[in-house]
């Protein structure tokens, strides 16, 4: 089925706010995935080899990192190993070529989050930049779940009868509320 | 890693009120030592950027020639 460019259009909407890294020292691998990449992501930045992968990572945290499996010197299991000792949470999606199954269950064991594999079809790569949007939005709902706020009885209280009089959520009230009480602009909830 | 954008032309893009169409040089777009790219770069509300292409400095006369032919 042909995929829709609404779908496209809503897809980018999500992944342009997150940022990636590619670490690919195959250039033609390298080249598509940055060009198709910067159409969907923030920001992308890339690189040729696993010890300057790891320097970008440190200094700009990327949101979701494609590393590829096999490099000379640091390879893709060794890079993501680094990263994962930096940030346990990391989104780490390997490139691979290979068929070693002993490289790809090391991965796993690392705990990568994705594969894609080499040569790079573009609609797999659509595909994958959905299951990556999930991932994040499924983390920022538990993130939404275990948020906790403290506010004042009074404005407690306001906030209640506000949800009550106006029939809306009590979330939108407390959202308000703290938008006044943290401008000092707190006035009767009914403005 | 330092990819720069230099920004050469900037156009109102046809038919939007603040849309553009921006022309420049992208350099190390694949990282380090890589070679600088032409960046063409459609903005459909003059503010963020909705799809871009990067053109290598080898093909950009074949770009132009068939540019040109379309344009005829």
């Amino acid at each position: 089925m042909k995929r829709k460019n609404v779908d496209l259009v809503r897809l980018s909407e999500e992944t342009k706010k997150l940022t990636a890294l590619i670490v690919e020292d195959e250039k033609e691998a390298n080249r598509l995935l940055t060009d198709t990449f910067t159409n969907f992501f923030a920001e992308v930045y890339s690189t040729f080899n696993g010890k300057d992968g790891l320097e970008i990572y440190s200094k700009y945290k990327p949101d979701v990192v494609f590393i590829d499996i096999i490099m000379e010197s640091m390879d893709g299991i060794n890079l993501s190993r680094n990263i994962r000792e930096l940030n346990r949470n990391q989104i780490i999606v390997i490139i691979s070529a290979s068929n070693d199954i002993t490289k790809i269950s090391e991965t796993i064991e690392i705990g990568v989050n994705s594969f894609i594999q080499k040569p790079i079809d573009t609609d797999k790569v659509v595909d994958l930049l959905s299951a990556i949007v999930e991932i994040v939005n499924r983390r920022k709902k538990v993130e939404t779940r275990t948020f906790s706020i403290s506010l004042p009885v009074d404005v407690y209280d306001r906030v209640e009868i506000g949800a009550r009089a106006e029939s809306i959520s009590k979330n939108a009230i407390v959202i308000r509320a703290l938008r006044q009480f943290y401008k000092g602009e707190l006035s009767p909830i009914n403005e | 890693m330092s990819h720069e954008i230099k920004i050469k032309r900037q156009i109102n893009l046809h038919g939007t009120r603040k849309g553009t169409i921006s022309i420049g040089e992208l350099s190390e777009p694949y990282g380090a030592n890589s070679e600088s790219v032409v960046t063409i770069a459609v903005s459909l509300s003059g503010k963020e950027v909705d799809w871009k292409v990067h053109i290598p400095y080898q093909n950009l006369d074949e770009v132009i020639s068939a540019l040109n032919e379309i344009k005829k």
